[in-house]
């Protein structure tokens, strides 16, 4: 991927991380996170 | 043994602690340090430990001793990642984590980080909330469903 896509996806995953109510993302919210980026086929699939 | 409601509130309160401490020394803590600061038994600690490393909100390290390996986006132990802030080196566990650490922090950064085929050093920028200088594109190796296989190897 390029670093811009990496650096969207890294916003993505630790911008809340340090809040006290930070969840794990669900599975399909993290495939949503990479698709939204053009991150959508099967090898960036989160589930087999 | 710990009550299901309590559980949540100590696992919460042990990840807190975890990545608090990180986040303001720049360094992952020991199960002793946790102890120490929430006053409350190293069993206790190690147990939600455990829970946390199950959820995938942190990875232990291998072997017979609770050590946290991994509060992603830190990295307990110095990798070739790292992101300069407010005169601290923090260490992320690989180009995504260390990327992540100037936005969990919600601070600028000087990074640091190595080219995975040559090793010829990388650096970039981050300010104001954006990715500002660098260069580079990152090469994954596994697909994101074997990810949780083997993360270290990721």
């Amino acid at each position: 991927m390029t670093l811009d896509q990496q650096w969207s996806l890294a916003k993505a995953w630790y911008s809340d991380k340090l809040e006290p109510d930070w969840r794990r993302a669900t599975p399909d919210e993290a495939e949503a996170r990479l698709a939204r980026i053009g991150l959508a086929d099967a090898f960036w699939r989160l589930r087999p | 043994m710990t009550a299901p409601g309590s559980r949540e509130a100590l696992d919460r309160a042990v990840r807190l602690a975890v990545f608090r401490a990180a986040a303001e020394t720049a360094r992952v803590p020991a199960p002793a340090d946790i102890t120490a600061a929430l006053g409350i038994s190293p069993e206790d600690v190690e147990a939600s430990l455990h829970r946390l490393a199950e959820e995938r909100v942190l990875v232990l390290a291998p072997g017979p001793s609770t050590r946290i390996w991994m509060a992603n986006p830190f990295s307990a132990v110095p990798t070739a990642h790292r992101a300069f802030i407010d005169g601290r080196t923090y260490w992320g566990n690989c180009i995504w984590d260390v990327l992540g650490i100037p936005p969990a922090l919600h601070a600028d950064a000087e990074i640091a980080t190595a080219c995975g085929d040559c090793g010829m050093e990388i650096r970039l920028r981050v300010a104001g909330g954006e990715l500002v200088e660098g260069e580079g594109i990152v090469h994954y190796g596994v697909p994101a469903a074997r990810w949780w296989d083997n993360i270290g190897y990721t």
